[in-house]
């Protein structure tokens, strides 16, 4: 699948101070994309670059293929809405601010009449037309905020942490109808989010985004430390992993569970990185396992059941952890 | 005691009359501060908006002088208007002077620093996510600017109804520049002055009685709008 989106050597500064630096990140196009971290990561400075909201100071966004100068940026911002975390709904009826934007973009009464109505059906909110913004739970005004952006018929629609502020229920029915971007008329979602299992049960593709840097990876199995260069190795907590030669510079690490091979012996190979450990969950995840092991850090590795059945793999289970270095992502 | 009482009785007795040279009074003073209200609002609600919006050199210094300017003494506005619209003034070829509209060019002068200062730190304190809403939204500088005032709308009618309680209970720029005319620029604040050092008390106090229901209406206004602001 192309890029949607292409960051390269992109850097924003806010006070004298590098608050996002981005060296190289594609964006898949279509689908749903979480980023993911914790907060004060840099996630909405990220989601306002992508939203044009936010001119870089260094570096180069491509968008839909073609690189954003600042004189293209308001009309990119118009394929593309945000809605913001803990958004805001002015003091009026949920048409009305369902409205909004499509009045401050002149459409014509009748055609903004329609929009409402047909994006207010789209998102379940048709009983609520007429309610002013004041009475509605916490999980309806969200569902508000997404239509009014929604009305505006984005390409891609991007959502700064949607779930943050919602029950469990009401973050049920916003992911279900975030699923699916074509459903919201979109070609592309992405939000960002610190919960990991949500990231992971919602999005197809997520990015790490850690003190600033933004990194395609493993979620689970994510780590922050020093790199000894060395000896081309990486210190997290109590382990020491061999990350190449080939990496000069880094604070974290990222290994995808498929990459991580679990066996009751340490196994005879190529592979660099090799622990033993005891199991310590095990989940269903996707027709496979992902099984929590510890090795000194907590790791995740995605293995098939017939795999579990044949080493006997179950909680305080003995079990050799491995993986490859150049499975290992630096950033 | 019993002048107080009999005073009392008198200025209660006058009111429920509808005394005709009461009700003129009391008419002059609204028609006045009215009017400097809505010229007041006309420049000072748009500059209040503009200048907490605005990112522009000089900003915070325009804060402080409105904010020393919101106790502008009246005498002084009296005394500056009078040298522009007397007949020696610059503008004294208008023959404005000792007319209502000096009074409420006057008042209008008194309130723009007090209405364009509280419509600025209401607009300034509306929602800080409001700002951003209206980036995400695509608004430009004038819909950002409408969408602010739709939003702080209670407490820019505030704002008004504070400027006209500060025009309709001030004495020195009536006094100075509408000469207190009986029947024509004599207000409220006027009259009760006068009436007062000539010893009656009664219509001094009578309209002092109407002074007072028109700052408890006012009051009432704002406790209105701001139960409905909260």
């Amino acid at each position: 699948m192309s890029a949607l989106y292409a960051l390269d050597g992109l850097r924003v500064a806010r006070g004298g101070r590098t608050v996002l630096d981005v060296d190289g990140l594609a964006l898949e196009d279509g689908g749903v994309t979480a980023l993911v971290g914790p907060n004060g990561a840099g996630k909405s400075t990220l989601l306002e670059v992508l939203a044009f909201l936010l001119p870089p100071d260094a570096g180069r966004l491509v968008f839909d293929g073609r690189p954003v100068s600042a004189a293209d940026a308001p009309a990119c911002a118009k394929r593309v809405g945000l809605v913001p975390q803990n958004p805001y709904l002015l003091d009026r009826s949920v048409a009305a601010n369902v409205r909004l934007g499509l009045t401050l973009r002149g459409l014509a009464r009748r055609a903004a009449d329609a929009r409402v109505e047909e994006t207010l059906a789209l998102l379940g909110l048709t009983a609520l037309a007429g309610r002013h913004v004041r009475g509605l739970s916490g999980g309806e005004a969200q569902k508000v905020a997404i239509a009014r952006i929604v009305a505006l018929r984005p390409e891609v629609l991007l959502l700064d942490e949607p779930f943050s502020y919602l029950d469990s229920a009401a973050t049920a029915e916003l992911a279900a109808l975030l699923a699916d971007p074509f459903r919201l008329g979109a070609r592309k979602i992405v939000f960002t989010t610190h919960d990991e299992l949500l990231a992971l049960k919602l999005a197809a593709e997520t990015v790490n985004v850690v003190a600033g840097r933004a990194d395609r990876g493993s979620l689970l199995n994510l780590y922050s430390g020093r790199l000894d260069r060395a000896r081309h190795s990486f210190v997290t907590g109590g382990l020491e992993v061999h990350v190449g030669d080939h990496v000069t510079a880094g604070t974290r690490i990222a290994l995808d569970p498929a990459h991580v091979v679990l066996s009751a012996t340490r196994l005879d190979s190529s592979m660099r990185n090799s622990f033993p450990g005891r199991v310590t969950s095990l989940a269903e995840h996707g027709g496979e396992v992902l099984v929590g092991a510890d090795i000194g850090v907590r790791i995740h590795a995605l293995v098939t059941h017939d795999a579990v059945r044949a080493q006997g793999l179950q909680p305080g289970a003995a079990t050799w952890v491995s993986f490859k270095s150049n499975a290992l992502r630096v950033f | 005691m019993d002048f107080f009482a009999a005073s009392f009785a008198r200025a209660f007795a006058l009111i429920g009359a509808g005394d005709a040279a009461l009700l003129g009074i009391v008419a002059t003073s609204l028609i006045t501060a009215m009017g400097a209200v809505i010229a007041a609002s006309l420049v000072a609600i748009p500059a209040g908006i503009a200048t907490a919006l605005g990112e522009f050199r000089g900003k915070s210094m325009l804060k402080h002088g409105l904010n020393a300017l919101m106790a502008l003494p009246t005498v002084v506005v009296g005394l500056l208007l009078y040298g522009l619209l007397s007949r020696r003034g610059p503008l004294g070829e208008f023959g404005l002077l000792y007319s209502p509209l000096a009074m409420t060019i006057g008042q209008t002068v008194l309130i723009v620093p007090l209405i364009w200062n509280l419509v600025l730190t209401a607009v300034e304190g509306a929602d800080p996510r409001l700002a951003f809403t209206c980036r995400a939204l695509g608004a430009n500088a004038w819909q950002r600017a409408l969408i602010f005032a739709h939003e702080t709308r209670y407490a820019i009618v505030s704002s008004t109804i504070m400027g006209f309680g500060r025009a309709i209970g001030e004495v020195g720029v009536a006094m100075m520049l509408g000469g207190n005319i009986a029947g024509y620029t004599r207000t409220m604040t006027t009259a009760i002055a006068l009436e007062t050092s000539k010893g009656e008390f009664a219509l001094g106090l009578a309209l002092g009685l109407v002074l007072l229901a028109v700052a408890l209406l006012v009051n009432l206004a704002l406790g209105i709008l701001q139960g409905r602001r909260t």
